[in-house]
């Protein structure tokens, strides 16, 4: 099995700024090094030259390497309790507004849309809410609107189901063929899909409630920061930022812009 | 064998493997100046449960770190459920959400390989009972890194296909009894 030297790593951010004007620099390194490896490795690169090499020589292999260096692979309803916090807590504080609006960032697979957009609909207020979702790559945009599962992990998504809501069945959202699951479109009627680089481009609107669980971690803390102010900025006052359970807002860096709403669950409300 | 440079004790279990990490937690004494950081399988939707369990009759204090976290001597860290745990220059704890790896999440070869990144020859490596093969190839990356390397013994494992595994693809170091493992990391503290 292939592994890069530092040097090499380092090479390929370099190569990657150079052609493609993407920063990679600040993100994680383990996770980032495993992404280049399996690129690598899937196509046939041989190694890091090879890499290089493709990168340099074809525009075209960017939406691909972006997709494909971010090996973010999560489940539907992950953290059944966060999402049971959200339905009895925080959407009906949000139901309050004549319309809601949400975003949700550096999306990769369609599985945090589509669990956000069932409890939306369980709360009674989809039809008022809007859900803006982001991805560097236009190819995680397209698979998230495909919106198809293998039945087994169907299976698995049913299970984190029923341990947010016991009784009830995650089959009334989707469609089966013989070997597939397909989400409900009714479910991505009110999705708003953008293709932007949350770092450069401009983010159209103020929102109710970012979500942003398990994104942080692929960053460096002073990517880390970054990313926090560029979201805090695109929240209404008093709007709600949620991040992983193992993620944290550095203390005292935004002591002044968040109040802990859930601690265990890590929601977050930006003050005034 | 260098052991005197040895810093980081990386530990890796899975079925079987949980009444030896609490005889070796049982042993290490309040004074023990070396990192230890568990990887251990587990169900992944228990958030809470395992550390208080695994702290029942341990002297210290074991802790689930959070992404980022700096690794500290004489601390006790189990990898969180349903991320796997990375090591990262400079002696950090990085988490991802990267797919399962041998069917796990944590993935004992994704801990053990980015260690040996890492600590090199300043780690032990330690492999104990298990159903699968995870954990295989990274105590040969931690071999081949300059680590040390000790799998348990197959013959007294509850379930041996882990560290048969290890044993197939790596010579290894040592294949020691639980007691002797518990001896070669007590006898690092010196």
């Amino acid at each position: 099995m292939l592994r890069l030297t530092i040097i090499e790593y380092r090479e390929i951010v370099k190569t990657v700024k150079e052609f493609y004007q993407v920063d990679l620099s600040n993100y994680t390194l383990s996770s980032l090094k495993r992404g280049f490896e399996k690129v690598i490795s899937s196509h046939n690169l041989k190694n890091a030259g090879g890499l290089i090499r493709k990168i340099s020589a074809d525009k075209t292999f960017k939406d691909t390497l972006l997709r494909e260096i971010s090996l973010d692979d999560i489940e539907m309803f992950r953290d059944p309790s966060l999402w049971r916090e959200m339905r009895d807590s925080i959407l009906p504080k949000l139901s309050k507004n004549p319309y809601v609006k949400i975003w949700i960032p550096e999306s990769v697979n369609g599985e945090e849309v589509y669990t956000l957009s069932i409890v939306l609909k369980e709360t009674g207020i989809y039809d008022k809410t809007k859900l803006f979702v982001s991805s560097y790559s236009k190819q995680n945009i397209d698979s998230i609107r495909e919106r198809v599962y293998s039945k087994a992990r169907y299976e698995i998504n049913n299970t984190n189901y029923k341990r947010y809501s016991p009784n009830k069945s995650l089959a009334d959202y989707f469609d089966f063929s013989q070997n597939q699951a397909a989400i409900k479109s009714e479910l991505l009627k009110n999705v708003t899909f953008l293709h932007i680089n949350m770092f450069k481009d401009t983010f159209p609107t103020k929102v109710h409630l970012v979500l942003f669980r398990n994104k942080l971690i692929y960053f460096n803390q002073p990517l880390q920061v970054h990313a926090v102010n560029v979201l805090q900025e695109n929240l209404l006052p008093g709007g709600f930022f949620i991040i992983g359970t193992m993620e944290n807002l550095e203390k005292g860096l935004y002591d002044k812009k968040f109040l802990t709403i859930n601690r265990h669950e890590r929601i977050f409300k930006k003050l005034i | 064998m260098q052991t005197d440079k040895i810093k980081y004790v990386v530990i890796g279990g899975s079925a079987g493997s949980f009444q030896v990490i609490s005889r070796i937690l049982r042993s290490l004494p309040e004074n023990y100046n070396k990192s230890v950081i568990m990887c251990l399988h587990r169900l992944k939707h228990l958030r809470s449960g395992f550390v208080e369990a695994l702290e029942t009759k341990s002297q210290l204090k074991i802790e689930e770190p959070f992404d980022k976290e700096h690794i500290k001597p004489g601390k006790v860290y189990l990898a969180p459920a349903n991320y796997h745990l990375s090591i990262e220059l400079g002696n950090n704890f990085s988490l991802s959400t990267e797919g399962p790896v041998n069917h796990s999440r944590p993935s004992i070869d994704i801990t053990f390989d980015t260690a040996a990144y890492v600590f090199k020859q300043k780690m032990v490596g330690v492999l104990l009972s298990g159903a699968n093969k995870d954990g295989a190839y990274g105590i040969k990356r931690i071999k081949e890194s300059g680590g040390t390397t000790i799998v348990q013994d197959p013959a007294e494992c509850q379930a041996k296909t882990m560290t048969s595994a290890a044993l197939n693809l790596t010579k290894v170091d040592y294949v020691m009894s639980a007691d002797q493992i518990i001896s070669f990391l007590l006898k690092l503290n010196n």
